[in-house]
């Protein structure tokens, strides 16, 4: 419990909608240790079935690789495009980032981000966006 | 205790929102010969997409057009969907409506008989069907009167924390 509320509180305060480097860089280094962090939980509940304290840790390993997803791709995207509010990069920038990030999970559990270029068709993206 | 048991399927979807719902539905719709089967964590109808109050943009009204919907929908992704299937989506909605409207889902009607439409995020006409203010509820209870329809086997209350491929053969 004390993990997923540090893990919630390091998500809201370090990568909100508007964020900066300096913030997000924090965020990612406490996301890491609270991974690190989780190696040492046990469970005290043995049943095989309806074993809620089991599978909230179960959500929570899977939450906190989530997290980091989240953090590390909002870190790497120098940018601002929809609710990714970068300060320190407020104009969006299509040159380099008209791409989806692809995060995978390596058997060690690090992570690995690539980019995938968006598949155009027949529009052209604007520059900047208003309404 | 020990716990085991080997189930065979063709088709497994794990998660029952709906979209793993509409897809098991279309897929044993189009394939009456396979086994497909759901795997939730909860019970299929208290899915998160029941969090989803809004309603679905279709371009439905007569003057509007999926074009529209289309150009709308990049821009309020910032241009970061991928077109063909932005395209794909956008030209399909209105035949979902139709659909989902027949398995009785009840959407909201104007005066006139026609489905209710108003303004939703990021776009410039009124577009969205929806029912009430509990659109993904009502959507949820319709998919999964058609999941029983379809005889879908659903695993209740199962937690799926690994996949195993034997010699990754996997047909993906």
């Amino acid at each position: 419990m004390e993990l997923r509320n540090a893990m919630e509180q390091t998500m809201v305060h370090g990568l909100g909608i508007k964020r900066d480097r300096a913030g997000m860089e924090q965020g990612l280094a406490e996301i890491s240790s609270l991974r690190e962090r989780f190696a040492g939980v046990r469970v005290a509940n043995q049943k095989l079935v309806f074993n809620v304290e089991l599978y909230r840790a179960l959500e929570l390993k899977c939450m906190l690789d989530l997290a980091y997803t989240c953090a590390l791709a909002s870190y790497r995207r120098e940018e601002s495009r929809g609710s990714h509010f970068h300060i320190d990069y407020p104009a969006m920038d299509n040159q380099r980032f008209l791409k989806h990030s692809l995060v995978s999970l390596q058997a060690d559990g690090s992570v690995v981000l690539e980019y995938l270029d968006v598949r155009l068709v027949d529009t052209e993206p604007l520059a900047e966006i208003t309404y | 205790m020990k716990i085991t048991q080997r189930c065979n399927y063709d088709v497994v979807i794990m998660g029952a929102g709906l979209t793993g719902m509409t897809a098991a539905v279309k897929m044993a719709e189009d394939n009456p010969h396979l086994k497909v089967a759901i795997i939730s964590k909860v019970h299929l109808v208290r899915s998160h997409s029941g969090a989803a109050q809004g309603g679905i943009n279709a371009a439905v009204d007569r003057e509007d057009s999926w074009q529209e919907h289309y150009y709308e929908t990049l821009k309020g992704g910032w241009f970061l969907g991928d077109q063909d299937a932005v395209k794909l989506l956008c030209e399909a909605a209105p035949a979902s409506i139709y659909e989902l409207d027949r398995w009785g889902a009840s959407f909201n009607r104007d005066a006139g008989g026609h489905y209710a439409q108003r303004p939703f995020g990021g776009q410039c006409r009124n577009r969205i069907c929806y029912v009430q203010d509990i659109t993904g509820h009502a959507l949820l209870t319709t998919l999964f009167e058609q999941t029983i329809a379809k005889g879908i086997e659903i695993f209740w209350e199962w937690f799926v924390f690994a996949r195993y491929f034997p010699g990754r053969r996997v047909r993906v």
